[in-house]
Formats: C-alpha cells, sequence, structure tokens
C-alpha cells in the first residue's frame, strides 16, 4: 500500500506548532513613516547651502577689499606724512622727527583699531556661516533620494559603504549611469539587514534582487557622492 | 498563499498594519518552523528563532522586492537565520548544510556504477518494505542535506532551481540528493 508522501509530510509539519503569535506581536516595534524627499524642503537646504558657499565668499571678498583700501590710506598718509616732513625741512631736526613720529604712532592706532573692528566683523561672519553650514550639513544629513540602482557593492574595508551604479535618478540629486559611493544608514531598518550582514548568501540574494527588479527600487541613502572609478 | 496575497500583505505591513503579519504568519508558520527546526533540532530554539524570524520579517518588509517567488525569499532568510543561530550558539553545523557539495555526493553523481548500485539497493529494499513505520521515522533515515530538499519541496513547492539557490548548490546536487531520499522513502511505502 503506498502512501502520499507530499499529503502525510503536510500535515506532520501542521501538527503540533507552537503558538507564537503573542510573542510575536509583543515584540514588534510600531513602524516610523517611511521618509520621502521632501520637496518643501529642497528650497530652505538650496538656500542653506548656498549662504553656507556665498558668505565666506563674499566676507573674503570684502576683506580684500578692505585690505585694499587700508592699504591705499596708509601709502597716502606716509605719503602725506613725507610731504609734510619735507615742508617742514627748515623746522629743526628733532621737531619733525617728534611730530610725524605722533603722526605716524596716531594713524597706526587708527589703522589697528580698523583692523580689530574688521576682524571682530569677519570672526561674527565666520561663526554664523559655520553655524549655517552646519544647520546646512545637517539638514542634508536627513535628505533621502528616490534611485534605482544596480547592483551595490560592499567597498572593502569600509563597513557601510557601497557602490553602485544608478540605473534611474528620479530626483534628479543624481545622475542615470554614474556610479556612485553609497552610505547604508545604519539606523534604517534595510540598512539593517544589509550591515549585520546574516549570512553571505542572503546579501546575495538581495543583490539578486535588486539586479532583477524592474521598478523602481526605492533606496534609503543618507548621504551619497559620485565616486571617481580612479580614486 | 499566493505572490500577489503575500505582496499585499507586505504593502499592509509597510503601512504598520499587523493584519499583514498575522496573515503571513497563519499560512507560512508551518513551512517556517519546518525549514528552522530542520537546521537547529532543538525545539525550543526552533521556537526562538521562527519567532526572531517574523519580527525580522515586519522589520525589513520596505526592503522586500516583488517579482522572484516569496517562498524561496522567505526561506532563504528562516535557513540563514537558524544557521547563524548555531553559529552563535556555538553548536556545530551539519556539514550536510555546507553549501558546498560532499564528495560522497561528486562521488557518486558521476559514477553511473553507483547509480546502478542504488537503483539495485533499491529493488531489493522493496521487498523488505516496512507499511508500519511511521513518516517521521522513515524521515529519520535521510540524511539532513535530503531532509532539507524534501522539505523545500513539498512544503515550499520551490523547483529545482529555486532550491539551489537557496541552498547556494548547484541544482545537479539537488536532483541527485531528492531522488535519492525519493528512493529511501519509497522503501517505506511513500510515493
Amino acid at each position: 500500500m503506498s502512501k502520499s508522501l507530499e499529503k502525510e509530510y503536510r500535515k506532520m509539519a501542521s501538527s503540533d506548532l507552537p503558538d507564537l503569535w503573542n510573542r510575536i506581536s509583543d515584540a514588534l516595534p510600531e513602524k516610523k513613516p517611511v521618509r520621502r524627499p521632501s520637496f518643501k524642503l529642497a528650497g530652505p537646504i538650496a538656500a542653506a547651502v548656498c549662504a553656507a558657499i556665498l558668505i565666506p565668499a563674499l566676507i573674503g571678498l570684502g576683506r580684500k577689499g578692505n585690505a585694499g583700501g587700508a592699504a591705499y590710506y596708509t601709502a597716502e598718509a606716509i605719503t602725506d606724512g613725507q610731504e609734510y616732513r619735507s615742508s617742514k625741512s627748515a623746522q629743526s631736526a628733532a621737531a619733525v622727527t617728534e611730530d610725524a613720529a605722533m603722526e605716524e604712532a596716531a594713524m597706526e592706532e587708527a589703522a589697528m583699531e580698523e583692523a580689530s573692528m574688521e576682524e571682530a566683523v569677519t570672526e561674527t561672519a565666520v561663526e554664523d556661516a559655520a553655524e549655517a553650514r552646519a544647520e546646512a550639513e545637517s539638514m542634508a544629513a536627513t535628505v533621502y533620494y528616490d534611485v534605482h540602482l544596480d547592483n551595490p557593492v560592499p567597498v572593502e574595508g569600509e563597513e557601510n559603504w557601497y557602490t553602485a551604479l544608478v540605473l534611474e535618478a528620479r530626483d534628479g540629486a543624481l545622475e542615470a549611469g554614474s556610479t556612485i559611493l553609497l552610505y547604508l544608514d545604519p539606523a534604517g531598518d534595510g540598512a539593517e539587514e544589509i550591515r549585520t550582514g546574516l549570512a553571505e548568501t542572503e546579501i546575495k540574494a538581495s543583490l539578486q534582487e535588486i539586479k532583477e527588479d524592474t521598478g523602481s527600487l526605492y533606496y534609503q541613502i543618507l548621504s551619497c557622492e559620485k565616486w571617481e572609478a580612479d580614486e | 498563499m499566493t505572490d500577489r496575497r503575500f505582496e499585499a500583505c507586505i504593502r499592509k505591513m509597510v503601512k504598520g498594519s499587523r493584519e499583514g503579519l498575522r496573515e503571513i504568519y497563519e499560512d507560512c508558520l508551518p513551512y517556517i518552523f519546518s525549514i528552522v527546526s530542520g537546521i537547529v533540532k532543538n525545539r525550543e530554539d526552533a521556537e526562538d528563532v521562527t519567532s526572531e524570524f517574523f519580527i525580522r520579517l515586519w522589520n525589513t518588509a520596505e526592503r522586500y522586492r516583488p517579482g522572484s517567488g516569496y517562498k524561496a525569499y522567505i526561506a532563504t532568510i528562516a535557513r540563514n537565520m537558524a544557521i547563524d543561530h548555531l553559529r552563535k550558539t556555538g553548536r556545530e553545523i551539519p556539514a550536510d548544510f555546507s553549501a558546498e557539495e560532499s564528495k560522497e555526493d561528486t562521488a557518486y553523481r558521476f559514477s553511473e556504477a553507483a547509480v546502478r548500485a542504488v537503483a539495485e539497493q533499491a529493488e531489493s529494499f522493496e521487498d523488505e518494505l516496512v507499511e508500519s513505520l511511521a513518516l517521521k521515522e522513515a524521515l529519520d533515515r535521510l540524511k539532513p542535506s535530503e531532509r532539507e530538499i524534501i522539505n523545500l519541496k513539498i512544503m515550499g513547492d520551490l523547483t529545482f532551481r529555486e532550491i539551489s539557490e537557496v541552498l547556494q548548490i548547484p541544482m545537479g546536487t539537488v536532483t541527485w540528493r531528492y531522488r535519492s531520499a525519493v528512493e529511501k522513502l519509497r522503501r517505506f511505502g511513500y510515493e
């Protein structure tokens, strides 16, 4: 008498199963909403980034301008002083020297005062710029891009870093066809899957899925930059 | 459960609904538990790993990519988690579960004489059929790797190609082990 292997096997596997639902349910974390690229943030971020770049540049230009002015003023004063000295050539050498020395001292004092004021202004501006830059960076760090990647490859010796070919980038943040270096958010659930490694086979399976995926793949990227092959 | 249904459950999970996971749990528990307990042996450990599997499925729902068959996907995860569990607990991973084809398999696969010998042996065993032997006992006669393939074939309804991908072994080895297992089970009256 032959017995159905399949039927009996299924029956056996379905019998005496543990009830794990309560245990699983208790351990489930609440789902956080998926962060999508926010176009509302794009404007302020761009503005902050521009500010971070432009403010130091403008300050630099300003400093150059002021420095030029100060130099002109000093040269003029010195010329005046020389003229003054020559016009008083008949007077005693001591008196001329004293006057010139007093005038030079006054001019130096004025120049120093100006320089210290300029320095103070520059310091404040630099601090502001640094603050703006830090703010921009922290905002940029939360930006996620929608990209379709092919075959992310772990960078040897660099945990959490991968290289990948961009197949499609909907937000225009990345160029299709370019290879990028990406850092997968260790705090993200998906990244956790790769980061903790599990077995190599699973990573391979994931890569395979990514390769076979014909649709658009939503990938969470904390930060990314173009990857130069020569580097 | 169909692939489409599974995907719908995953979408629910991504939105934060536990109902999606509950449905998968109810449908897939026998499959996952059989895969895990086939590797970790100890029932308590198998329960732990199975629970962790469903929690992980919840946590990584966003990363599921449809299109390549969910049964192979979840089998791969469950199997890797079970093997990782053995590693973490310092228990020995049976050589049979290693991805590499065993020397024994290779030798048999490439030896026609061996194939003939097995066939003859099978015929002689048919005469000694023990009908009263329960399936569990019959399965105990299989190698762990053979049992794993039978499990994936029956419970997961996977193709040989999918099984070879899950187990990371050549498809020829899968079919060889499957045939060998079926031969052995046939001796106990299972078709």
